[in-house]
């Protein structure tokens, strides 16, 4: 039996991860959550997620600064930026798989994140 | 400068709304497919997130209303009855915090606006709140003291730098020793201040001696309301 996708939602705001975890695992997907960047690299290390939904502005390590360690450190994992202020510019900028601005229908989130998990597949 | 500006009000402002926005959307049309807990947790970060937007609308709305000149009306205010019910209201939004209150023999009736006293206790102690560790009180003390009633919200968070008090009340300013570790925009210590000397009071903060910080205002009493005070609201 195949396991669900795991996607890693990063996200300071407690209310917005929630949110963001109950939609996605509602569409059955396996969803971690980490509050910070730092969390956030940390918990990779217990589980590779498939994909990762990350906010930009956040205490301890940002976004982008999570963003750049994770391409440091080989990890490729493909990355959805959420943001509420530039979150197309900081894609590109990044070189980051996609992009989400907050606020967003869940519905248009789980289509990004479905996205780039199939753009990933081999084909 | 301007484009930090726009990056903290639409942070601001857009997080509680994605909140807001993708819980009603989860509610009305995956409501069968939650489970029980996911239907009450999503309705209540709604609520609280909806409480949340309105307080930072009231702020800035209460700023530009300040800025244009406006003199608001006093009226006298029982400052330990008005402090006891908004403590209460604030016990209800944040169980888990502690805050206790003193009141310090009698005190006197301040001349005031109450929804402007409420606005400055509620920046004031929601900013104790946000600074200090997760089980530590808060202490908030009513009294009078140099013929003016006083209400000083202390906290056990980083403290402050004497260097920095006065910036602490500029729009916008945010402190180096709690920097991109907090959230807001840094208007509510601005918008205090605008409204306590709206009402002809005073405001500051200090440094404690052993650790934290002391935010207090203090307003006039009415019976020493001096004839050049700001316009007193008939009948």
């Amino acid at each position: 039996m195949t396991a669900n996708p795991l996607v890693l939602v990063v996200d300071d705001d407690q209310p917005v991860a929630r949110m963001v975890a109950s939609t996605l695992t509602l569409e059955g997907f396996d969803v971690s959550v980490a509050h910070d960047g730092k969390e956030a690299l940390s918990s990779i290390n217990a589980r590779a997620p498939d994909a990762i939904v990350l906010d930009l502005q956040m205490p301890i390590m940002d976004g982008r600064e999570c963003f750049r360690r994770l391409r440091e450190q080989r990890i490729n994992t493909p990355v959805v930026i959420l943001s509420a202020y530039g979150a197309e510019a900081a894609q590109q900028e990044l070189g980051a798989e996609g992009f989400v601005d907050k606020p967003f229908d869940p519905d248009q989130l789980v289509i990004v994140v479905r996205g780039i998990l199939d753009s990933e597949q081999p084909s | 400068v301007k484009d930090e500006f726009l990056s903290l009000i639409s942070h601001e402002l857009r997080t509680p709304i994605t909140t807001i926005y993708g819980n009603a959307r989860l509610l009305r049309d995956k409501w069968n497919r939650l489970s029980d807990d996911t239907r009450e947790q999503a309705a209540r970060d709604t609520a609280e997130e909806s409480e949340r937007l309105h307080r930072i609308v009231e702020n800035l709305l209460l700023l530009t209303q300040l800025e244009s000149g406006q003199s608001p009306e006093l009226e006298p205010i029982h400052l330990p009855r008005l402090v006891a019910r908004w403590i209460e209201a604030f016990r209800r939004r944040e169980p888990s915090r502690r805050v206790e209150l003193y009141v310090e023999g009698h005190v006197s009736p301040a001349i005031g606006v109450p929804t402007y006293v409420e606005l400055a206790c509620d920046n004031l102690l929601g900013n104790a709140h946000k600074y200090s560790p997760g089980d530590a009180s808060i202490t908030v003390i009513v009294r009078e003291e140099d013929e003016a009633a006083q209400v000083l919200v202390r906290d056990s968070g980083p403290g402050i730098d004497p260097a920095e008090v006065d910036q602490l009340f500029s729009p916008f300013y945010r402190s180096r020793r709690t920097g991109s570790g907090a959230k807001g925009i840094g208007i509510g210590l601005a918008v205090s201040r605008r409204v306590i000397e709206a009402q002809g009071g005073t405001i500051w903060a200090r440094p404690l001696s052993r650790a934290g910080s002391e935010f207090g205002f203090s307003l006039m009493l009415a019976e020493n309301e001096h004839e050049d005070s700001p316009e007193r609201k008939a009948g």
